[in-house]
């Protein structure tokens, strides 16, 4: 059975190709822009590889705080929320909305830059 | 730039200095995507620049962000700086004439040493050179707030951080998405401000990328494109934050050095004790800033400014977010 390569893997193997063969090349100016370009394939390679519904689905009491199942919805509302004092220390969605803000940020810098420390 | 241009660049120092005028090279300088640095150096036969001379001009990239002075203001408090004994390039001239190349501009001596953050912190850790740090940063922070350069400046009745988050609640505002970590952390802020705080002049941008570093220490202070009043603990915990270590982590004072020295460098020329909690909450306060600046930075691409490199800078947010969420767990 044969198949082609999908999205993802395409993205990988154009990444690979600047990383290994390309780049070690040049030199200067058109190096760092070349490196810049290599970012940005691992970025989407990497976006493309990880799923946005699995952080909202892990979360369900985070989730539960809103009626809306909307992501770009709940981040606005709970950016608001948070700038009018809610959720804050001692309320009972503290703990919660802390964690949500903490994993989806390690997750996204794992897309971002896998190598930050 | 082209060879009109050149000459009226030519004539224009000229008119200025006298002697008969020939710039020699001119090059684009590296670093810098707020403003246009050029390497140009020119020869003067008699007048009052006469002999060879290595300057820089700086004038505003393509779309300049609103938060960024004037190139007129810049060069005020360039001159101030340098007048107050804080190792700065020497300023040459102002020009606001449109017509010479295009925008505002000013010329400044261009200085021996390297910049570029990424080099510097492989250099092993030199404690007089973070001592020299704390030093120039304290002589900055000694420029009186009613001095005549600054007039341009607002003054503000509230503590300077709770200005500051004014304005980042304002930007964030401006920006078509929302941001629920910047706002924990502008939250976590607000409800700790610092019980004491003074508004001094401040660089705003003292940091590794913006010191100019040679083998003898610091040769000059770059980039007062965001200097204002605030608190001393803003520019110190901008220096030691975290997001400009550039990957040396240990070394807190830009990745270049300690802490220790830099406290030490500061006290020496002020008599000033550094509060590290104080300095904690301004690093918190830094990387809200810079996760602010970036976004706005991004969207520069949109207003025609095609650069890869600004629209990557959006892409350091998720780690400022990370930063701001940990820090504040651990406070």
């Amino acid at each position: 059975m044969t198949r082609k390569p999908s999205d993802a893997e395409l993205l990988d193997l154009a990444h690979e190709t600047m990383q290994k063969k390309i780049i070690p090349q040049l030199e200067g100016d058109i190096r760092y822009h070349s490196l810049m370009v290599a970012k940005v394939l691992g970025i989407i390679k990497r976006k493309i590889g990880s799923q946005e519904e699995n952080i909202l689905g892990k979360n369900d009491d985070f989730f539960n705080l809103f009626k809306s199942n909307e992501l770009e919805v709940i981040e606005s509302q709970l950016a608001s929320e948070i700038r009018n004092g809610m959720h804050g220390p001692g309320s009972s969605s503290f703990d919660v909305v802390e964690s949500y803000l903490l994993n989806k940020a390690e997750r996204k810098v794992t897309e971002s830059n896998p190598n930050y420390k | 730039m082209d060879k009109n241009l050149c000459e009226r660049l030519e004539g224009y120092i000229k008119k200025r200095f006298g002697g008969v005028i020939k710039i020699l090279e001119m090059s684009p300088l590296s670093g810098g995507a707020i403003q246009e640095n050029w390497a140009i150096d020119i020869c003067c036969k008699g007048g009052d620049l006469s002999g060879n001379h290595k300057f820089v001009l700086r004038k505003d990239a393509l779309s300049k962000i609103p938060l960024s002075h004037r190139k007129a203001d810049e060069y005020k408090i360039l001159k101030m700086a340098y007048a107050s004994n804080v190792k700065v390039p020497k300023p040459v001239l102002f020009c606001d004439k449109i017509e010479i190349i295009g925008s505002p501009f000013f010329l400044m001596e261009r200085l021996d040493g390297i910049a570029a953050g990424h080099i510097l912190v492989k250099r092993a850790i030199d404690d007089s050179l973070i001592a020299e740090l704390g030093q120039n940063l304290a002589r900055i922070h000694a420029i009186s707030t009613g001095h005549p350069a600054l007039k341009f400046l607002q003054k503000c009745d509230q503590p300077p951080s709770l200005k500051a988050i004014s304005i980042y609640r304002d930007q964030l505002d401006n920006l078509s998405e929302a941001y629920p970590a910047i706002e924990w952390g502008l939250s976590w802020l607000e409800r700790n401000i610092p019980k004491k705080e003074n508004y001094v002049f401040c660089h705003r941008d003292y940091r590794t990328g913006n010191l100019m570093i040679n083998d003898l220490g610091l040769s000059g202070i770059l980039d007062w494109e965001f200097a204002g009043f605030s608190a001393r603990e803003e520019d110190l915990g901008w220096l030691c934050a975290k997001c400009w270590r550039f990957g040396v982590n240990n070394r807190e004072v830009g990745g270049l050095g300690m802490r220790e020295s830099l406290y030490a460098g500061y006290k020496s020329e002020s008599g000033i004790n550094i509060d590290c909690d104080h300095i904690i909450y301004w690093e918190i306060m830094a990387h809200v800033r810079w996760a602010i600046i970036a976004l706005y930075q991004a969207q520069r691409v949109f207003d025609g400014d095609r650069s890869l490199e600004l629209a990557l800078t959006a892409n350091i947010v998720p780690e400022l977010e990370f930063e701001i969420l940990k820090m504040i767990k651990k406070c």
